[in-house]
């Protein structure tokens, strides 16, 4: 190391013009026999022309700098190019500072992405941050909590979703399915629905199971499926499905499969559920499921063009005793 | 043995001024330069006092200032090792009574600054000839401003074509003041896991290819300005 400072010490002698004929020679040898030291010396004349520029030469090496240094046209160019990267790189903030400035420079982080002109860096890495974030909090609810947890409380003994009717009135299930932003609200009754004939209003769904559904996640494999436990009074169940997509759409197309059939085909809105974030709900009678696995793929509606990418959930139905 | 027809050769050079010695002198005259026989038996007997190793060692110098030129790129390394011993010739009367050791690195010595000298390129020179006084709070007429408006377009213009990692070298290696840009590079040495001096060489060839890219541009430009 001792030996490199001390040829760098002497190529910077060398060029301010401050060696004897002699090393001046063997070192003009060098650097025309051997490549890679004429890259060294090109290093040592960028450091000089920074040192120059930033004030930090010595008086006798500034003496030799202007009267030596300077005289070859080219580097006089050097020293224009450097003037300007210089000024370029204090005007820009080109790049962000690297991390172990981040504390300390905080605003020049600030500056840095008010005054990028590539936003779209940022906003694609905003976007992948939040769409990792979301995931990584999807996945840590679904560990930390049982997924017979994750379901409103379904069971007899009384059921805590299914409340007493409270009063007479137009029921508040959304009779156009399409609608799933209001709350649905449970009415007591014990009357099953029944399967839906043409011309036939909708059953009232008074008995309602609310179970989220989380999306299949890599690496989670198939014995980890959401489990929906429904009881013989339920009716209905709520089917919360957070969405979880890199594109944000205001309505998403549902797909309920079981052995590879569609039974249901349905373009719901998105609602913002307190806890779950963006999600979409389908309320289907319990009479349309029976005790197996079923399959959700959920595609954004976007309002022209291709239907978005798709993203399946899936679930098997329990019945309870 | 010797290539006699070099001693008939005329200098085509028009820069006939010494190697390094002539660097702080004023350009000389351009004129036409003959190697003679008595310059050139002056050269063989400065390398040795023996005529016959004279002309092994000259042999030697001369076979490897072709390969080194040609290694360099240079269309025609003759050429170049011809005017390196012309040049030699030519100074040796002023430089040998204050050269001490041996003669040999002095041939490679020159043949340095003749590549270098063809290396120079007619924009360069352009952009060096403008008149500095070393500071920077000199008003540029208007020459000068469009000159620097062409330098700081076609930086921009180079800055934006470096991949993310070269610029994020770039910007981080040659910013700031003194412990300010000591810490920056250590700190940047540390993220992209290399040492120091690699980091030192790796932000010195995104320089030089960055130069390279704004002469090209500069000259585009100014070729592009003086068609119309």
């Amino acid at each position: 190391m001792s030996q490199d400072l001390e040829q760098e010490y002497k190529l910077r002698q060398y060029l301010l013009g401050k060696l004897g004929q002699e090393e001046q020679v063997l070192i003009e040898q060098r650097l025309f026999l051997e490549s890679s030291y004429a890259q060294l010396v090109q290093a040592v004349e960028d450091d000089l022309v920074d040192d120059y520029l930033h004030d930090d030469l010595t008086a006798s090496e500034l003496e030799g700098f202007k009267s030596h240094f300077l005289t070859q046209p080219e580097r006089r160019g050097d020293l224009r190019i450097a003037q300007a990267l210089k000024q370029f790189l204090a005007a820009e903030s080109f790049a962000p500072p690297v991390t172990g400035q981040i504390d300390e420079k905080v605003d020049i982080g600030w500056r840095c992405l008010l005054r990028n002109r590539r936003p779209i860096w940022f906003a694609l890495a905003a976007g992948v941050l939040i769409i990792i974030s979301f995931l990584t909090w999807i996945a840590i609810r679904s560990i930390q909590r049982p997924v017979d947890r994750t379901f409103e409380a379904h069971v007899p003994q009384p059921s805590p979703t299914e409340t007493p009717r409270q009063q007479p009135g137009p029921s508040p299930v959304n009779p156009n399915p399409n609608d799933n932003s209001k709350v649905v609200e449970q009415r007591n009754s014990n009357e099953r629905s029944r399967q839906k004939r043409p011309g036939e209003r909708p059953p009232e769904l008074t008995a309602v199971v609310t179970a989220t559904i989380l999306p299949n996640l890599t690496g989670r494999g198939e014995g980890t499926s959401n489990e929906v436990p429904i009881s013989r009074t339920a009716n209905g169940v709520l089917l919360k499905i957070p969405v979880v997509t890199i594109r944000n759409y205001d309505r998403y197309r549902l797909e309920l499969i079981s052995a590879g059939r569609q039974i249901e085909v349905q373009n719901l809105n998105v609602s913002v559920d307190e806890e779950l974030g963006r999600i979409v709900s389908l309320l289907i009678p319990t009479t349309r499921l029976s005790k197996q696995k079923y399959e959700i793929r959920l595609r954004g509606l976007p309002a022209a063009g291709a239907l978005g990418e798709s993203r399946t959930y899936s679930f098997t139905v329990k019945r309870l005793p | 043995m010797l290539d006699s027809g070099l001693i008939d050769w005329v200098s085509q050079s028009q820069t006939p001024y010494g190697s390094r010695t002539n660097l702080d002198d004023p350009p000389s005259p351009i004129q036409k330069w003959v190697l003679t026989i008595e310059s050139f038996d002056g050269m063989l007997l400065w390398l040795d006092q023996n005529r016959d190793r004279a002309g092994e060692k000259y042999e030697q110098i001369r076979s490897r200032l072709i390969r080194r030129f040609s290694q360099l790129g240079w269309p025609e390394p003759e050429q170049l090792t011809n005017e390196t011993f012309d040049r030699v010739a030519k100074t040796l009367p002023r430089v040998r009574a204050n050269y001490s050791g041996s003669p040999e690195p002095y041939f490679y010595s020159v043949a340095f600054n003749i590549h270098r000298e063809h290396l120079r390129r007619p924009i360069m020179v352009a952009l060096g000839d403008t008149d500095l006084s070393y500071s920077d709070s000199e008003s540029l007429d208007s020459e000068k401003t469009s000159q620097q408006e062409l330098l700081d377009s076609c930086l921009r213009e180079c800055m934006e074509k470096l991949d993310l990692r070269n610029r994020e070298i770039i910007a981080n290696y040659y910013r700031g003041e003194r412990q300010d840009k000591i810490r920056s590079r250590k700190s940047l040495a540390e993220r992209m896991n290399m040492k120091l001096e690699n980091l030192r060489l790796r932000a010195q060839r995104i320089r030089a290819n960055l130069k390279k890219c704004i002469l090209d541009c500069m000259e585009r430009k100014a070729q592009s300005t003086a068609n119309h």
